[in-house]
Order: C-alpha cells, then sequence, then structure tokens
C-alpha cells in the first residue's frame, strides 16, 4: 500500500505539471512549453516539499503527543513560523527599507517562531507533568490566535503596499518562483528530517504505549521528544517559509495513511509524506480548475475549508470514542 | 541479583506518598505489594523500576543504584507493567508484544510460547484497541513477559486487576515458574486470597509506611490486614486441606 502511496504522489505531481488553463480560456491537460514548465515545475516541486514537511511533521506531532488532534495548524505552530518571518519582514523593512520577499526566505526566523510556539504548547498543555490531549489543544488555539493576532499587527505596520503580499502569503499560496538553491535546500532538509525520524520508528512504535511502558522497555522518552520536537519545528518553519501558513495539511495526511498502511512508523512516517504530497499538489492542481473572479484561488484557502470539515469529522469521532 | 529498597521517602507537591520505606526483594522468589487504595503502591513500584526519582532513599538492583540505570541496561534488566496502560494503541496485539524487545536481541521463540501460553494466538493480528480491557492487558503481560531476560526483575502493577479468574490464575502461575528458573517478581494485588496463594513474600504498606515484610505467610496475619485495610480477614479450609485468606463480613469493619 505505501508503494500505491508513493505512485500516487507520483501521479498527482505529473498531473500538476499538465494542467493547463490560460488566462480567461478553458481547463486542459498538455505538456507545457519550456518557458511555463519553470513555473509550473517550481511550483510542483515547492507544494511536494511543504505537503510532505506537513504530512510527516503532523504525524510526528501526533505521536509525540499521543494526540490524534495534533498537527502544526492546530497546535500554532505554523502560526508561530509565520509571526517570525512577518517578525524579520517587518525588522527588514525598519532598517534596510525593503521587506524580504515572502514567500521563500526567512527560514531562520520561522524556525524560531515555530520552535518557540511548540515548546510554549508543549510546556503549559500538561498536567501533573504529563502531556494532556485536551490542554495541548485548547493551549494550541490559544498559542495560534495570539500568534496570528501577532502577524496581524506587523501587517499593519508595514505599507500599504506590502500589505497585499503579505495578506496573500496568509492565505497560504504556493509559489511559482523560488530560486532553485532554496528548493534543493528546503527538499533536503525534509529529506533528512525523515530519514533521521525513520531510524527512530521503532522507539516510536514503543512511544505510544505510554510513559512508564516506553521507558520501560528502553526508550530514552526525553531525549527523544526534544529530537522530535525539532524536526517538527524544522518542517514546519519549511513549509511556511515557502507557502505560508497551509492549514490542516498536517492534520489529515497522517490520518490517511495510518488507515491505508496502519500505525507503525516505519511505514506511517513515508506515508503521510505521501499523503500529504497529495494532498496539497491535488490541491494546488484542483484549484487551477477554480476561478470566482477574483482570479486562482489561494491553495490555503482551500485546505482550510475542506480541511476544517475533515477536523470536526475527526474530532467527533474522538469524542465518542472518549 | 536483589532489589533493594533502602529507606525511600516521596512526597508529591500536594501530598506525601511514601515515608522510609525499607525493603528486599530476592531472586527465585515472587514478593507481593499489599496496602489500601493511596497507600504508596505504584508510586513504590515505578520508584523501584527506576521511572520516578525518589525524594529520599534509593533503590539498587543487582547493588548499583536503579535510578542510573541507562535506557538500555534498564531494558535489559527490569520488565515493568503500569496499572493503567494506554487502551488506544494504533498497533496490532502482536506488534506490540514485539515491542518488548525493541532495544533486545528478537526472541520470537520466546515469543510463541508466551502467546501459547496465555491463550492469545486468534487475536495475533486484531487492532489492540478492539480487545476488551482485560484481553489488552494479558497482551501487555506478554510484552512484559517477552521482554525479560534470565535472571531479571519484574515488576507488575495489579497485573490481575481486570482479569477474569482463569486468566489471572494463569498469569500468576506463569509468574511463579519465571521466579523458579530465577527471576525476581514484584508485584501489588488487592486479591489478598490470590496474593496468600501465589506470593512467596509479601510487603504491606500503610499509609504510606511499611507495615510488615517479609515471608508471606507472615504478613498477611488478619489482624494486621484488618489494621490496614479496616476489613476483617480469615482463614478458612479448603476440601485439599490449603487455607485460602478470605475477608470476613464487613460488619466487622473497623470504625
Amino acid at each position: 500500500m505505501l508503494l500505491v502511496l508513493c505512485l500516487l504522489a507520483v501521479a498527482v505531481c505529473l498531473l500538476r505539471l499538465l494542467v493547463d488553463r490560460p488566462p480567461g480560456g478553458t481547463l486542459s491537460l498538455a505538456w507545457p512549453g519550456a518557458s511555463w514548465m519553470e513555473f509550473r515545475r517550481t511550483a510542483m516541486f515547492a507544494a511536494a516539499i511543504v505537503g510532505g514537511c506537513l504530512g510527516l511533521a503532523g504525524a510526528l506531532l501526533q505521536s509525540m503527543l499521543r494526540n490524534p488532534l495534533a498537527s502544526p495548524f492546530i497546535l500554532g505552530v505554523s502560526s508561530g513560523a509565520g509571526l517570525g518571518l512577518m517578525v524579520a519582514a517587518w525588522v527588514s523593512y525598519i532598517t534596510v527599507g525593503t521587506a524580504m520577499t515572502l514567500p521563500g526566505s526567512g527560514g531562520v526566523p520561522a524556525l524560531l517562531g515555530a520552535m518557540l510556539a511548540l515548546s510554549v504548547v508543549y510546556l503549559l498543555g500538561q498536567r501533573r507533568g504529563w502531556p494532556d490531549p485536551v490542554a495541548i489543544v485548547l493551549v494550541g488555539v490559544i498559542v495560534s490566535t495570539v500568534a496570528a493576532g501577532g502577524m496581524m499587527f506587523f501587517q499593519h505596520l508595514v505599507p500599504t503596499g506590502l500589505r497585499g503580499a503579505f495578506a496573500t502569503w496568509l492565505m497560504g499560496t504556493i509559489p511559482e518562483v523560488v530560486p532553485a538553491w532554496r528548493l534543493w535546500l528546503y527538499g533536503s532538509i525534509c529529506l533528512g528530517c525523515w530519514m533521521f525520524c525513520q531510524r527512530l520508528s521503532s522507539q516510536l512504535d514503543a512511544s505510544l504505549m505510554g510513559d512508564d511502558e516506553s521507558e520501560s522497555v528502553g526508550v530514552p522518552l526525553g531525549r527523544l521528544r526534544l529530537l522530535l520536537l525539532v524536526c517538527a519545528g524544522a518542517l514546519t518553519a519549511v513549509a511556511v517559509t515557502i507557502a505560508g501558513p497551509i492549514a490542516f495539511v498536517g492534520l489529515v495526511a497522517p490520518h490517511m495513511a495510518r488507515l491505508l498502511v496502519g500505525g507503525r512508523h516505519i511505514l506511517l512516517l513515508p506515508g503521510a509524506m505521501a499523503c500529504g504530497v497529495i494532498l496539497l499538489v491535488g490541491a494546488d492542481a484542483l484549484r487551477q480548475a477554480i476561478d470566482l473572479g477574483g482570479g486562482r484561488m489561494p491553495v490555503g484557502v482551500l485546505t482550510t475549508v475542506c480541511g476544517g470539515f475533515i477536523f470536526l469529522f475527526l474530532l467527533r469521532m474522538e469524542m465518542r470514542r472518549a | 541479583m536483589t532489589l533493594v529498597v533502602q529507606d525511600i521517602s516521596h512526597d508529591y507537591p500536594s501530598s506525601p506518598a511514601l515515608a522510609g520505606v525499607s525493603a528486599t526483594a530476592r531472586p527465585g522468589r515472587v514478593t507481593s505489594l499489599l496496602g489500601a487504595n493511596a497507600s504508596g503502591k505504584t508510586t513504590l513500584l515505578r520508584i523501584a523500576a527506576g521511572l520516578l526519582s525518589p525524594s529520599a532513599g534509593c533503590v539498587t538492583w543487582s547493588g548499583k543504584d536503579v535510578g542510573e540505570f541507562s535506557a538500555a541496561h534498564r531494558a535489559a534488566s527490569i520488565s515493568f507493567l503500569s496499572q493503567r496502560p494506554r487502551q488506544d494503541v494504533p498497533l496490532t496485539v502482536r506488534q506490540i508484544i514485539q515491542l518488548g524487545r525493541v532495544r533486545l536481541d528478537p526472541d520470537p521463540h520466546g515469543a510463541e510460547t508466551i502467546i501459547g501460553q496465555l491463550e492469545l494466538g486468534s487475536l495475533l493480528d486484531r487492532p489492540f484497541p478492539a480487545l476488551s480491557v482485560g484481553q489488552q492487558q494479558r497482551v501487555h503481560v506478554a510484552r512484559v513477559l517477552h521482554q525479560h531476560q534470565a535472571g531479571g526483575l519484574i515488576i507488575l502493577d495489579e497485573p490481575t486487576a481486570p482479569m477474569d479468574p482463569r486468566h489471572a490464575a494463569l498469569t500468576l502461575q506463569m509468574l511463579q515458574e519465571r521466579a523458579l528458573n530465577g527471576a525476581t517478581i514484584l508485584l501489588s494485588m488487592h486479591d489478598i486470597g490470590l496474593a496468600s496463594s501465589c506470593s512467596d513474600d509479601a510487603w504491606l504498606l500503610d499509609g504510606g509506611s511499611l507495615a510488615c515484610a517479609g515471608p508471606a505467610n507472615d504478613v498477611l496475619e488478619p489482624a494486621r490486614l484488618q489494621g490496614a485495610f479496616g476489613l476483617a480477614y480469615e482463614w478458612v479450609e479448603r476440601h485439599d486441606g490449603t487455607h485460602w485468606l478470605v475477608p470476613g463480613s464487613f460488619h466487622n469493619k473497623v470504625e
């Protein structure tokens, strides 16, 4: 089933290259000419990296916190990374006079923002020294709201011209122009995190049993959690740096993968990445067909609307199970 | 290979849990830890397994402080089952049992034997959350026994509580067999009759202090149990001439 998922991810990436709808024209499938190919290939790779990062980050957070509702967006990690980027853009505007380009640059401030948000959620979401599923989601929602408020504040501080670019970025947009070296760098971080976490997959399996059980079978839980925290933060920072805060892919992709390949992390981690690629590249291909008068819809709008309903469904299932 | 608990005290932020507990569990013997609710049993077992640092005192296994064991050393020496393992682990029964040796060399033959003894063969490919609580507990016992290496320590917190009588007896019988092969077994229980029938030694906790420790027949005295539990116990003779400790009338409850 993992092989099928990987093949499907490749097929969706090819579809993204083929989907063609010139401004004012109709939708068709055609191999693009050299000039268009560059844009589509960049968008396809950017969406695949963001989808892979969010799928993997979601799987790591859900396992680390043993919480099926955990995801980079819901826990405020995406918003934290976004706030880091906004602060950096504002600082560059007041010091140099021009804001750095969004999306595509500012990985370090995004990482710092993501790690800060994740640390606050992890530390405040504990009850009697243990991560509490409900408390973590509640604290995550609050952190997400505060960070979103902070982003609006810094958006308010920049001139009107920049504000429009920031607003589009905040909706979650797959860029069609990103320097190749940046895509290579972000892709390498994504693959590096996956390869590192893949080596820990059996320890991740054991960590699902509970703190005492996993420590007693030899899992150094404190060290494992710290490593996963850093990886999830780095992956989210990469995703937000490229495309802005994209909602719900990090929540839904691990659930899809768990249904299709099972709960063992040796299959779940690559499965969640493949599902993330399928969801985001697929959504980016789908949005090419949607034009409601304001140009092509940002992919973040599509994932938020669809993902919101899926989140409600998962929440309902979780409440029934509890 | 002896477990030595030396003058252990532990305080939680809201209340003290243990005060000056000292006792020894020996290899080849099953030691039962008894006491009323909130008497400190779970805290003591977690400290003994090296999973909780005591406020004072220390626990040694084979002469070494368990709090200083590395994760891999602990996995090789001490197998532990907590009172309330998670029930929502998204793995199959077989995968959970295999996790017992996640840091040790695989032992497929040993696993098959344990699976057969605990009658889990028909459940192996079932999702763990789909099992009843009693079946889940048998899976965790199998995981703990699969992890255990010859001469090691096995600590279980109320392992038989959710099991039916037959599987509870089966589990205790397997633990006794491990003890005969040199293991040190320490387990907490609430069923005094079952504890008296399977234990070689017993520790009795009362309000966070050790009321008594020693051979089970000496510790499990009706008068002493009445002091610890507020409930009268009495020995009854079975048809085969052996004796069984049972609770007396609730009217004898200590005021």
